[in-house]
């Protein structure tokens, strides 16, 4: 005689039309002894219609042995048995109102009546939304991920397309300019006609300004695809400022506009010389269009923590309300200059992502009818020199060199303390001494310039060794200066400080 | 270590094939790729031979449908498999696409469900061979470290007994482990049951 489970009474039965699923309960003859109300909401079968009755007769399928083997088995004294959703879909079939089949998973336990009788009840879950959601989930996120890989190879191709097509236009529009150019400056090509004249002009205008928009897009894309890193080192900017006002002096003049760079001579900047050097051709440009005669356009600096760059103008202004549309791409918006003059519109979106990438901002200040002012701020970085000797006297030596430069300094006795430091930090320039304990300074060297992390700081070799075939043997293995010791002060700064600006 | 003599072992591994020939018969009934299933090794250990527990059940965490038995005989009964080799034993089953079975509940319901057909075999075969009613609890699918299962204060120093079981499906070979763990002098009914059919 077996143990009984829990034994509910015939009668208790009642307490399985309070369960949330489907339940019926069978007999050894498959007999329906309970028929729940959850059941009879879902199949429209009454209680009524199914007590007594075999379950084959209502539900023909549960007479094939992979159902009847099986329950059979549990009558024998077998352990519960499962019905999963995915191998049969469901054991009582339910129309659902929304169309399709109800999926279920079923689970039948053995228990003992009060009597003793052996019975089965059958527990009947509906599954169906799990199944869709799991569905759904799947789907949307294929969906995702097709989208994600299609969008990326999307960017890779226009990427490509960008600079190749970018190239190729480049090239015959830089021959087209230099003949036009040859033929304005050959009298006879025009023949001395005043139309023919302002033709070639219009032409030569027309060019120029396709190259810009060119030199834009290859920026933008370059930007954009991350590819091409950005190269920061020190430089003066007044140096730079310098060259650009001059570049723009023609433009300027033409238009009656003056420009001044009030940059200090002392000033250090940390940025990619190249784009940086591109957003100022933006801003001067700009300038000088929106620029009306006697006007003056002034490149300085503001003070703080800081470097603030400042470009400012006398010109028509900007009205507040266009600020946050200048910078976008999507609102590309060229706006006639003082004189007509036409631009790409991708000037001001492509200076501010540069900016942006530098860690820095592009803003502007503007008062219509005074002028605008367009500041560049970007983080101010102290240059930071690793001096890496075992020689504790000639390091001295070196900081009391280095000490008028405003720099920091971190020291190093060997090459492994040096790759220690580089872990942790990336200084901005590397003067290393060439025999040294552990690590010698020319595997520190074929160590720093084979990584990229570390391979664009600047490594200036120094050495007692005064022949030829060490200087040229590190120059091969990318070392970017060298000093010889017992060199005089004056002599190796210029070479130190060319990487500090 | 258990010392079970090898004429024993043999017959019992009889036994228990007879039980998972007739389990396979009921899942190749619902599944539409044939499924085969050999038991190639029956190993019987004790609960305290971490190493051996070890060998046989691989690091890996594992996919486990349980249950207990009671009454007759005192334990419990496993149907395991590496996780990964599980997900692939369902795909395979059911014929659903790869990857779509990433969410348990479904795949433990089929699990669950395979996993009772087989070890109703097997311990159907076993109550015969001891000639005993047993009591079940309804099976249970989790995921658990190999280490875990035997580990349980409860069923120190109880008798292991792994069958090591090969399936396959589509021709793919897919390994799976049956762990019966028999508490109390449980192992001892089985073996002098054994002995009496000699």
């Amino acid at each position: 005689m077996e143990k009984a489970d829990a034994a509910p009474a015939r009668s208790s039965y009642a307490l399985l039309d309070h369960l949330p699923v489907g339940a019926f309960v069978i007999d050894a003859r498959f007999r329906i002894l309970h028929w729940n109300r959850v059941l009879e909401e879902w199949t429209g079968i009454p209680r009524g219609e199914m007590l007594h009755t075999e379950i084959a007769g209502r539900f023909p399928h549960l007479a094939q042995p992979k159902y009847r083997r099986r329950l059979e088995s549990i009558f024998e004294g077998g352990p519960a048995a499962v019905f999963s959703s995915l191998l049969h879909r469901n054991i009582i079939p339910v129309e659902l109102r929304g169309g399709g089949e109800m999926l279920q998973n079923a689970t039948a336990v053995p228990f003992a009546a009060t009597d003793g009788e052996r019975l089965v009840l059958v527990t009947v879950m509906d599954v169906t939304d799990l199944n869709n959601r799991i569905n759904e989930n799947r789907l949307s996120r294929d969906t995702a991920l097709r989208a994600k890989e299609e969008a990326e190879s999307a960017t890779a191709i226009k990427d490509k397309f960008v600079t190749l097509v970018s190239h190729d236009l480049k090239n015959p529009l830089g021959t087209m300019l230099g003949f036009l150019d040859l033929m304005k400056e050959d009298n006879t090509a025009t023949g001395g006609n005043p139309n023919m004249e302002r033709m070639l002009a219009i032409l030569i205008e027309s060019v120029n300004h396709m190259l810009h928009l060119i030199d834009d897009v290859l920026n933008l894309s370059r930007l954009k695809s991350g590819k091409v890193p950005l190269q920061p080192r020190f430089f003066g900017l007044h140096g730079l400022a310098l060259k650009l006002v001059q570049a723009f002096e023609g433009q300027a003049q033409k238009k009656g506009v003056r420009i001044i760079n009030e940059i200090p001579e002392s000033c250090r900047v940390y940025a990619d010389q190249v784009l940086l050097g591109e957003v100022l051709k933006n801003l001067l440009s700009n300038a000088i269009k929106f620029s009306r005669h006697g006007g003056t356009i002034t490149l300085s600096l503001r003070g703080g923590g800081e470097t603030v760059i400042a470009v400012a103008d006398t010109g028509i202004g900007i009205d507040p309300r266009r600020f946050d549309t200048l910078f976008k791409y999507e609102e590309k918006t060229s706006t006639p200059g003082t004189a007509g003059e036409t631009g790409t519109g991708f000037g001001l979106p492509l200076s501010h992502d540069i900016i942006k990438a530098h860690g820095g901002t592009l803003t502007i200040e503007s008062v219509p009818g005074k002028g605008s002012v367009f500041l560049i701020t970007l983080p101010f970085k102290k240059p930071l020199i690793l001096l890496v000797d075992d020689d504790s006297d000639q390091r001295r030596l070196f900081k009391s060199h280095l000490r008028g430069l405003d720099v920091d300094i971190i020291e190093a006795e060997d090459g492994v303390a040096a790759l220690n430091i580089l872990e942790k930090c990336k200084p901005h320039l590397i003067i290393t001494d060439i025999s040294m304990p552990n690590m010698d300074g020319l595997t520190l060297l074929e160590t720093i310039k084979r990584f990229p992390d570390t391979a664009s700081i600047p490594v200036i070799v120094l050495t007692g060794n005064q022949e030829m075939d060490i200087r040229e043997k590190t120059f091969r293995m990318g070392a970017d200066d060298f000093i010889t010791t017992g060199q005089k002060r004056d002599d190796f700064m210029p070479r130190i400080t060319r990487f500090l600006g | 270590m258990v010392e079970i003599p090898a004429i024993l072992l043999d017959v019992l591994t009889e036994f228990v094939n007879i039980g998972i020939g007739r389990a396979a018969g009921i899942l190749n009934q619902m599944v539409s790729s044939p499924v085969t299933l050999t038991v190639p090794k029956i190993e019987v250990l004790d609960t305290n031979d971490a190493s051996g527990i070890d060998k046989a059940l691989g690091a890996d965490t594992l996919s486990v449908v349980r249950l207990t038995f009671s009454s007759g005989l005192d334990g419990s009964a496993a149907l395991l498999f590496p996780t990964g080799s599980a997900h692939k034993f369902v795909i395979l089953l059911t014929g659903e696409p790869p990857g779509s079975i990433d969410i348990d509940s479904l795949k433990a319901e089929t699990l669950n469900e395979v996993g009772s057909i087989l070890l109703n075999g097997i311990m159907g075969s076993i109550a015969n061979l001891c000639d005993v009613h047993i009591n079940y609890s309804v099976p249970e699918h989790f995921e658990v470290m190999p280490r875990q299962l035997c580990g349980a204060d409860s069923v120190k120093g109880a008798a292991v007994m792994i069958v090591h079981a090969m399936f396959t499906v589509q021709e793919h070979m897919i390994e799976g482990r049956m762990l019966l763990i028999f508490e109390g002098d449980s192992m001892e009914m089985l073996l002098a049951a054994i002995k009496r059919k000699l």
